[in-house]
């Protein structure tokens, strides 16, 4: 062959290389993409618990040529050691340190000598690895504290109303037992004390419980139907609420008088503890049609309810310094026991809530 | 109704309320009682200027702040404000001591930790109407006692200031914010009197009470 025929080799091994170049890193690039999104669908299916995370990646970081992984750290106070590893050499060592709070990690990445785009390649896999392991450790540090006050909050209420009950009865124990050294005229004054504060103290026992019964089953017996109107009056004045009413006439609910009674003392003890102004009128409004009835209450807030409004049924979830945040989550539960419902009500000037019960329990 | 010699149950607990109001009325004791701090501060600003009551027994946690101390200090406040001789017991039951400090900083007699025995109580409720009444004698041999809540390393100009706007307010309060017979009492001219309430930012009640 003459040099001229030599030429025209020339560029066809140089785009033969390319080619081979091209095809080669475009490989590389979707491995690498399916190794990261693998990383992601693992974290979804452990739930997004670190622990379990570590332990369902390794396939994945093995398949981009890491050796070994050893972790060792501290879980909450515990100490943990995972490792994993397969046969090939363990050339090289990388480490990664997480931290928060209460959970510490040190990851040792062992891989074999790898070329320069390879190796590229494994640290945008690891990276990911370690990004992903580290907001799974923040996130169980953050449910963690969230817990903490959750139920912090919760025992300071119960510690307050047990307090309040147990003083009660001390008081109560101490009166009767002086009662020996009492006139007639005297027991029987005590007698009528009595009879009047033991229904409060039934009635408070199960306010104290009320927190912890919140699913119930709905199954009660029905006695006798619901006055709806009489009982919401009863909440409002027992509260303390101004508030000014209006209904054609009295609507009997025969549904669960229990459940009935949670919802709107859930929703009116609301009214009461987070009164958005000092003169708020609160106006209740009774609807009744032929299967349901609407009831609207309302009052003008200088806050309106929209600014935080996804989070009104949350539960735990409150504004106030010492409220539990359960009682409008309690109120949807107590709902949908009934088959009824609760939504925001947004007005130009007045917010409130409209609460649908059906009448009759299906 | 004469609210003289009542001791004053704040609770906004029923079942408790009513068992405190039962135990100090069977000793002998005259009660009224009130559920929140509002009910409390519109009474003694309708009761006549020389008859709050001697002793309250008050619960720092009401609504809308049934867990926290707001809503009792504001009671505590207004009493040490007008500087009014009712002698205040406070009845904690979380977290006693960061309460009871409270209570005593915003001017509380005394403090008791839930749960409280009768015998307990009633000594408190005793002791308290002891002091009242020597308070009384005191006043009535034209004494009077105040006090004062100072942080000390700020000079003493702030004590003399305090001191000064609290028995101005005190002897107001008692004369029904009749500024003639203030200046009497307090040994001093109309106009000194009339300085000392703007000076002190110190009005006269809402519902027009007192005069000149």
């Amino acid at each position: 062959m003459n040099d001229q025929q030599w030429l025209w080799l020339v560029p066809i091994i140089v785009g033969l290389s390319l080619l081979f170049a091209v095809f080669y890193y475009r490989r590389q690039a979707i491995l690498t993409q399916k190794a990261i999104q693998s990383l992601y669908d693992v974290n979804q299916q452990s739930n997004q618990d670190a622990l379990t995370f570590i332990e369902s990646a390794w396939p994945v970081l093995e398949s981009v040529n890491v050796s070994k992984l050893y972790v060792e750290g501290r879980w909450f106070g515990e100490p943990f050691k995972r490792l994993f590893y397969n046969e090939q050499p363990q050339t090289q060592r990388i480490s990664e340190t997480l931290q928060q709070q209460d959970i510490e990690m040190t990851l040792i990445f062992s891989t074999p000598r790898l070329a320069k785009e390879q190796r590229l390649l494994l640290s945008l896999v690891k990276q990911t690895f370690v990004n992903i392991l580290h907001s799974d450790i923040t996130l169980k540090q953050m449910q963690v504290l969230m817990a903490q006050s959750q139920l912090q909050r919760y025992q300071l209420h119960l510690q307050h109303d047990l307090k309040n009950l147990n003083q009660s009865i001390q008081l109560m124990q101490r009166q009767i037992e002086n009662s020996d050294a009492h006139s007639l005229e005297q027991c029987q004054k005590l007698m009528q004390h009595l009879k009047s504060v033991f229904p409060l103290l039934g009635k408070q026992a199960n306010e104290v419980l009320r927190p912890l019964t919140v699913n119930r089953s709905g199954e009660e017996e029905l006695e006798q139907a619901v006055n709806l109107n009489s009982l919401i009056k009863g909440l409002a004045e027992a509260y303390r609420l101004t508030y000014k009413m209006e209904a054609d006439s009295d609507v009997l609910l025969h549904q669960p008088q229990e459940v009935v009674n949670e919802v709107f003392k859930n929703l009116l003890s609301n009214y009461r503890d987070h009164p958005q102004q000092e003169d708020l009128l609160l106006k209740i409004k009774i609807m009744k049609d032929e299967e349901v009835v609407r009831v609207l209450l309302v009052s003008q807030q200088s806050k309106g309810l929209s600014e935080k409004k996804e989070r009104l049924f949350e539960p735990f979830w409150t504004t106030s310094k010492s409220g539990l945040g359960l009682g409008l989550f309690l109120v949807r539960e107590s709902l949908k026991l009934l088959n009824g419902e609760i939504k925001v009500v947004e007005g130009e000037q007045e917010q409130g809530f409209e609460v649908v019960i059906p009448l009759k329990k299906s | 109704m004469t609210l003289a010699n009542k001791i004053w149950v704040v609770d906004d607990d029923p079942l408790l309320s009513s068992t405190l109001v039962y135990t100090l009325e069977t000793s002998g004791y005259s009660v009224e009682s009130f559920a929140r701090a509002d009910e409390v501060i519109t009474a003694l600003k309708s009761s006549s200027s020389d008859e709050p009551p001697q002793i309250m027994i008050l619960d720092m946690g009401m609504p809308p702040h049934k867990h926290g101390p707001e809503e009792g200090l504001r009671v505590l406040d207004y009493l040490s404000e007008y500087q009014l001789p009712t002698k205040t017991l406070v009845l904690t039951g979380q977290d006693a001591e960061k309460m009871a400090l409270l209570a005593v900083e915003h001017g509380a007699f005394d403090y008791l930790q839930k749960p409280v025995d009768e015998s307990s109580l009633l000594n408190a409720v005793k002791r308290a109407q002891l002091f009242y009444e020597q308070e009384q004698k005191l006043q009535s041999q034209n004494q009077q006692q105040i006090k004062l809540n100072v942080q000390l390393g700020e000079g003493v100009k702030q004590v003399r200031n305090q001191a000064e706007e609290k028995i101005v307010r005190r002897v107001l309060q008692q004369t029904g914010f009749n500024v003639h017979e203030t200046a009497r009492q307090l040994g001093l001219k109309r106009e000194n009197v009339y300085y000392l309430m703007n000076k002190y930012g110190i009005q006269r009640p809402e519902d027009g009470s007192g005069d000149e």
